[in-house]
């Protein structure tokens, strides 16, 4: 031990301020334990500064605009011109709205944020450093939630014009050119917002398919909305250089082995992200990572040193702000002695494509593998009173039932608010309701959870709206 | 590679421990998960117990013929499937390694990237459909029971998977989980309810077979499910202490002998009953935090101003607790003649609901069946229930002569959350002093 180094003891320690880490501090703090937050960015994580909320901020921008510019309802026409400086200088405020927020709880429920880089220096202990100290301190319990970011490709180095999501997000102007690599959810979304703005943009995936994880239905609409929006897609592509010049980056690509060129003012790459485990230090804490880089838990969030706990995008499931949030929580409760574990039937996943997508629980094949026979209904939006009279009759519901009890296990929507349509199916598959339970409930008209209703009528045979086939 | 260290199992509910009758594996052997380590004897049978993890057996820490006990180190293993059976808890979904852009496959293929150093990649993985997506057919198929029950039986200690289900399609209720839990603590009254972070032990292969021809089965009455979850309620959420302690009757005996005649004429059947009731409002009077309840919620304890004693009433269809409401206004023969008739209708089911709510306090009377001391569990939310037990006739030693004496046993529960030892104590002492010199009674209307 270096001469005046002190070591302060604590009862909490998180590590990491994002959707996991701040959520699990409170929850901690609330139940009686004394904390500390140790973060070295911002409070809110990837998900407040340069995630989840600024993107969506963007796209509500971008869909504003693309309203006004064509018109939604025939009839009214609007004179529309964009300051995108302005755009962004108002994404920032909701950004700071919303961190000064969290920031605001964390002082309310005394939670000490200590600023700096967090790395164990023992099973016990964590060493924190500033740009002009360090300090050591002593914990009871830890929870690791230090997030990730993103991946980058040896061929394609992150540079001025070859740029990460954050930098993407914070863009000064509306670029003529954008090139993306990467089909997820991330590229389609951040693709889709800035074609709005009136991007030409191109979108280099991989895989046979744009958002793969998905249903072919599901990724046809989506495909067919991105031409609208004159997206390129090229599919079973291979990013294989960029060469930065003054104004622009040339992207080299393969696709059946024949090589092809996109210039634009950007590249984006969002090939997926790495989980921050690897400056941690982990080694002297005893902590041993999987193959994958992520941490190895149990059902409470437990790594292998009892007392030290692992959440959100650094252990498996998916990389989702609400994972990470519910995690924290079961962790912080864990932590505080509660019987509390990782027990949940299903994770919604939202992509803010236009249109919406949002899934749940299984799909029709996943459902088949684990149950003997399977009952599906859908619903298309066209057949909703309410969704026509948005003028946004472009989408369906489907619902995936287990046929022998009935019982709802999984959904998927694609449409106008289908982020918000979800929790309700989210809410029914941990209520274990069944498709009559759905069928039965009165929703409200003219309303798009109708459609919940149509469609558990219709795997049941006797849907109102629609003639059986 | 790391050193996993196997605890030895538990082999089935209220199985302790067991006998190593043979080594399958040696020290150095490689064994894969679910291979048996070992053959086991019980008073019941003979179990396998099968390995948790695939690596090297580094040490048998028994020899053959030794007993182990669970929780003692078993046998460790080299290994790196460190937390594999932990992680098999974590609920697979279809998202995992799916498109949301989990930060694990584009990882190792950006790292081979970064190995070969090769300039030819593929765009844009944010996904793996072609690669590792979950094995679902594997998955099995999820129990059904909502959020809340499967917290109330981690709560509790309990792996929702083997709760029975009652409701439909097999889905468990919170009844099913109380109804778990009064079995398991039946069956087993010593094991801890604790939940267990360590390395949940595999199920021991061979089952253990019961003679169910032996058994009688009887469904349970809604009073006999409400008594029970009463009980499940009051038992794990106040953690209660009985104080017990004998008081010289002698003078309540005569002079309720003496009273009998006045009673029957009035046509009222005096017990001792009131007596108590009275002591122990008097005591209650006294010690305020014993006639309250704990609002834990809000942070405070609430002293109720009025006394309504339960009186637990032993009935055909179980034990019902009607209530004296406003106890601390009745004389000796009100309180005489309502206990009779409160308990004559809970034993014919005529008692009304509001009759049996609202105590602040009660008693329990297990003298009338020749019962002594026992641990009165507390009629949540109430602080504090009088266990009431025989008169015996002994022998005392009083002021140096030999007497005869009536010694009544008395053993007071209390929720040591609200108050402790000293000052229940302090209260039995007062409950003792006004029985013992029943003239106190005058003083204490
Ligand atoms: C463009 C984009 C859009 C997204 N949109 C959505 C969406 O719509 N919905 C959704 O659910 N998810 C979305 N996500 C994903 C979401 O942001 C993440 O899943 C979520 O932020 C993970 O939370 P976390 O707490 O695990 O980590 P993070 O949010 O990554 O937070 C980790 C924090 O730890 C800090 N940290 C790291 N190392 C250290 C250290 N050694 N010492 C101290 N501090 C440290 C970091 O600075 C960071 O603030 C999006 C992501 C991106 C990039």
């Amino acid at each position: 031990m270096v001469v005046g180094e002190l070591t302060e003891e604590v009862q909490m320690v998180v590590i990491g301020g994002g959707p996991g880490g701040y959520v699990a501090a409170i929850r901690a703090a609330q139940l009686g334990l004394q904390v500390m937050l140790i973060e070295i960015e911002d409070i809110g994580g990837v998900c407040l500064n340069r995630g989840c909320i600024p993107s969506k901020a963007l796209i509500t921008a971008a869909e504003d605009y693309a309203k006004g510019k064509n018109g939604n309802v025939p009839g009214i026409d609007h004179v529309v011109t964009l300051d995108f400086r302005k755009v962004q200088e108002w994404k920032d405020s909701v950004v700071t709205k919303m961190t000064q927020g969290v920031d605001m709880l964390l002082k309310g429920n005394k939670v000490r944020v200590v600023k700096g880089e967090a790395f164990f220096v023992g099973p016990q202990e964590v060493r924190v450093m500033t740009d002009t100290e360090a300090h050591n301190y002593h914990f009871t319990h830890c929870i690791i939630a230090t997030g990730s970011r993103p991946v980058e490709l040896a061929s394609l180095p992150f540079g001025k014009r070859v740029l990460t999501s954050t930098e993407v997000l914070a863009l000064g102007e509306v670029p003529k050119r954008l090139a993306i690599v990467g089909g997820g959810y991330i590229g389609i979304e951040l693709g889709q917002a800035y074609a709005k703005f009136g991007a030409k943009v191109t979108i280099l995936e991989g895989t046979p398919s744009i958002l793969p994880a998905f249903d072919p239905s599901i990724t046809r609409l989506i495909g067919r909305s991105l031409k609208e929006w004159q997206v390129e897609v090229v599919t079973g592509a291979l990013a294989k250089s960029a060469v930065e010049s003054a104004d622009e980056v040339r992207l080299t690509y393969e696709v059946n082995g024949e090589e092809h060129a996109v210039s634009a003012d950007y590249v984006l790459v969002t090939i997926g992200r790495r989980p921050n485990t690897d400056e941690l230090g982990l080694d002297a804490a005893g902590i041993t990572l999987d193959g994958k880089g992520l941490i190895p838990v149990d059902h409470q969030g437990r790594t292998s040193v009892a007392n030290i706990f692992a959440i959100g995008d650094i252990v498996a499931g998916p990389a989702l702000a609400h994972k990470a949030s519910y995690e924290g929580k079961v962790a912080a409760e864990a932590a505080a002695g509660m019987h509390s574990a990782v027990d949940y039937a299903c994770i919604p996943a939202v992509v803010f494509a236009d249109p919406e997508v949002a899934v749940v629980g299984l799909n029709e094949d996943e459902a088949g593998k684990v149950y003997e026979k399977v009952k599906t209904g859908r619903f298309a939006y066209g057949a909703n009173g309410r969704a026509v009279s948005m003028n946004a009759a472009n989408g369906f519901v489907k619902l995936i039932a287990d046929e022998e009890s009935g019982v709802l296990v999984g959904a998927q929507v694609v449409g106008a608010e289908a982020s918000n349509l979800i929790a309700e199916l989210a809410l029914a598959i941990e209520m274990n309701a069944t498709l009559e339970d759905m069928a039965l409930t009165i929703h409200a008209h003219p309303t798009l959870p109708e459609m919940v209703m149509e469609t558990a009528e219709a795997a049941l045979g006797t849907p109102i709206h629609m003639l059986k086939k | 590679m790391g050193v996993f260290q196997f605890a030895f199992p538990e082999l089935g509910e209220g199985i302790h421990e067991g006998k190593v009758a043979k080594w399958i594996v040696h020290e150095g052997d490689y064994v894969r998960e679910d291979e048996p380590l070992a053959e086991v004897e019980n008073d019941k049978a003979v179990v396998e117990i099968p390995s948790p993890v695939e690596g090297k057996v580094v040490q048998l820490f028994f020899s053959e013929g030794a007993v182990a006990s669970v929780g003692e180190p078993f046998v460790s293993f080299e290994t790196d499937a460190v937390t594999s059976d932990a992680n098999e808890e974590v609920p697979k979904t279809p998202l995992e390694d799916a498109g949301f852009a989990t930060t694990v496959h584009e990882v190792k293929q950006a790292e081979a990237i970064e190995v070969s150093g090769t300039r030819t990649s593929p765009a844009g993985h944010t996904n793996q459909s072609a690669v590792a997506t979950p094995d679902i057919a594997a998955t099995p198929e999820r129990v059904l029971a909502i959020p809340s029950v499967r917290r109330l039986a981690r709560e509790n200690g309990i792996a929702i998977e083997e709760v029975k289900g009652t409701g439909e399609h097999g889905k468990i209720t919170r009844e099913d989980v109380f109804a778990h839990l009064a079995n398991q603590d039946r069956d087993n009254p010593a094991i801890s309810k604790s939940e267990n972070v360590e390395l949940p032990a595999k199920e021991a292969v061979t089952k253990l077979v019961f003679d169910t021809a032996q058994e009688e089965i009887v469904p349970l009455s809604s009073i006999r499910r409400s008594i029970m979850q009463a009980m499940v309620k009051s038992k794990f959420s106040a953690p209660h202490v009985t104080m017990m302690d004998e008081v010289d009757v002698t003078e309540l005996v005569s002079f309720r002998n003496e009273m009998k005649q006045v009673a029957a004429a009035r046509d009222v059947k005096l017990t001792f009953l009131p007596f108590i009731v009275k002591a122990l409002i008097a005591a209650l009077k006294k010690y305020p935090y014993l006639n309250a309840e704990l609002d834990e919620e809000n942070g405070q304890i609430k002293l109720k101003k009025e006394y309504h004693i339960g009186i637990a009433t032993d009935t055909d269809r179980g034990l019902l607790v009607p209530v004296l409401h406003h106890a601390n206004h009745m004389s000796m023969w009100e309180l005489a003649e309502q206990i009779t008739a409160l308990s004559a209708k809970a034993r014919t089911g005529k008692i009304k609901l509001e009759e049996m709510r609202g105590s602040t306090a009660s008693i329990s009377n297990i003298g009338s069946a020749k019962g002594l001391f026992f641990p009165p569990i507390l009629n949540y939310p109430e602080v504090a229930i009088l266990g009431v037990g025989r008169i015996r006739e002994t022998l005392l030693r009083k002021d140096g002569e030999i007497v005869d004496a009536h010694m009544m046993a008395l053993s007071l529960s209390f929720d040591h959350r609200v108050v402790d030892g000293a000052m229940a104590q302090l209260a039995l002492n007062e409950i003792k002093a006004v029985l013992a010199e029943p003239k106190r009674m005058l003083m204490e209307v």
